[in-house]
């Protein structure tokens, strides 16, 4: 099964807003672990005394980044952002399913509900001006084929 | 005793597609501090802290290229054996939690993944 | 839509009547944060979260000028200084004269001012803000924001 490139990437946050200029996008999910290791009264041998655990709440949050617009923030801190009280739609396109030469690729999208808790927005004399969006996922984490 | 290239590596779990590129283990044995006073004089051979062994653990990391049909997020949070395979050397395995899915995607680059593993029972070596 | 580079940024600290463009900018940065409060339960397989509090700093880094600090520590009659609080801040991603601004600004306390200098290297300068009250975007052909 092949890798593919991400120059076919695609964010939008709330339903059909396509965030745009989009340099990359990274997600994080996580299960979380409770200790359960107990006394063991045997010998100590190879098989014996290993640490044990229990799986707990699943969680997921990341980022995207933009080159800045002088159209303006997207998304925007007023009407999208600010308004927001338990999270929107977020999509993270991996590619497109359409694809020309390259083979039978059909790259996943990740969906879920997200609040972004963080836009830190940046201006450097050496470079273009930059906006990095941190989201944290509220609810289910889901992937599907969709273009 | 040879080494071992490691381009043959593989990786097996439950519900998951490894387009591998690295794969790291971490074996650890809890220590608990037994150091106790010493009334005799101080020499070289003396006062020496001491420890006692504990538990045992393991996790790992693997580093992917993100497939293209997906790399299976439908895995995180669920235990099945974990194996990887240096196939010239060893084989690692064991009962696992997959803990982490982080795909990444930039527009100058090939979609990478990271998984990560905590251990659930003993980590075997064939 | 356009991209808009570093090198025509700018910083300026306004009072209203008086306003000060710091000199020798080389970088500014300013993040913006939305809190949330974890509201996960039994039998939720995903964490969830509601959003709270909105709030931003910024950051800007110069070289140090020669002369007075311009921004005074302390309060300042202008009303100008660190730790007066009626003062806006205004972070230009691109400022051209009568032509093109767009920035993001609002009311904000100057928290710090670190200055440091190297045997081999200029002297420098980092201020430090803390936003009252909302960010705005700022977009505009003839006039900053306030004028």
């Amino acid at each position: 099964m092949a890798a593919y490139h991400g120059k076919q990437g695609k964010v939008e946050w709330v339903s059909g807003q396509v965030t745009g200029s989009v340099i990359d996008w990274a997600l994080d999910a996580v299960c979380g672990t409770v200790d359960t290791s107990v006394m063991s009264h045997v010998a100590e041998a190879t098989t014996s005394h290993w640490k044990s655990y229990t799986a707990t709440f699943k969680d997921w949050s990341g980022t995207f980044s933009v080159l800045a617009s002088d159209g303006g923030i997207d998304p925007d801190l007023d009407a999208d952002i600010a308004l927001d009280t338990d999270g929107l739609a977020l999509e993270l396109f991996g590619g497109i399913v359409a694809q020309t030469g390259q083979g039978d690729l059909t790259p996943r999208k990740y969906t879920g509900n997200a609040i972004i808790t963080d836009v830190v927005m940046s201006t450097d004399k050496e470079d273009v001006a930059k906006i990095t969006y941190t989201f944290q996922g509220s609810g289910t984490l889901s992937v599907t084929a969709v273009d | 005793m040879a080494a071992i290239h490691g381009k043959k590596g593989s990786a097996a779990f439950t519900g998951l597609v490894f387009e591998m590129i690295s794969f790291t283990i971490d074996a650890t044995a809890d220590v608990a501090d037994a150091t106790v006073m010493s009334s005799v004089a101080v020499t070289s051979l003396t006062h020496w802290k001491t420890y006692v062994a504990g538990f045992k653990d393991w996790t790992a990391t693997v580093e992917c290229l993100e497939p293209a049909a997906g790399g299976g997020v439908g895995a995180l949070g669920t235990s099945a054996t974990l194996t990887l395979d240096a196939v010239d050397g060893s084989a690692y395995s064991g009962l696992a939690i997959c803990t982490g899915f982080g795909p990444t995607v930039s527009n100058d680059a090939a979609a990478a993944l990271t998984l990560t593993f905590q251990g659930n029972s003993q980590l075997s070596v064939a | 839509m356009a991209v808009m580079a570093g090198k025509n940024g700018k910083v300026i600290w306004d009072a209203s009547a008086t306003d000060i463009g710091l000199t020798y900018v080389q970088s500014w940065t300013c993040t913006y944060t939305h809190d949330n409060a974890e509201i996960t339960s039994m039998q939720d397989s995903y964490r969830t979260y509601l959003t709270g509090h909105q709030d931003w700093t910024a950051t800007v880094e110069c070289l140090l000028p020669t002369g007075a600090l311009q921004i005074p520590l302390g309060s300042a009659v202008t009303g100008l200084g660190m730790a007066d609080d009626t003062c806006q801040l205004e972070l230009y991603f691109h400022h051209e004269a009568a032509t093109k601004y767009r920035a993001v600004y609002g009311n904000a306390i100057c928290t710090g001012e670190s200055i440091g200098e190297t045997a081999d290297g200029i002297a420098t300068i980092t201020y430090t803000f803390q936003g009252i009250g909302q960010l705005k975007w700022y977009s505009s052909a003839t006039v900053e924001p306030g004028e």
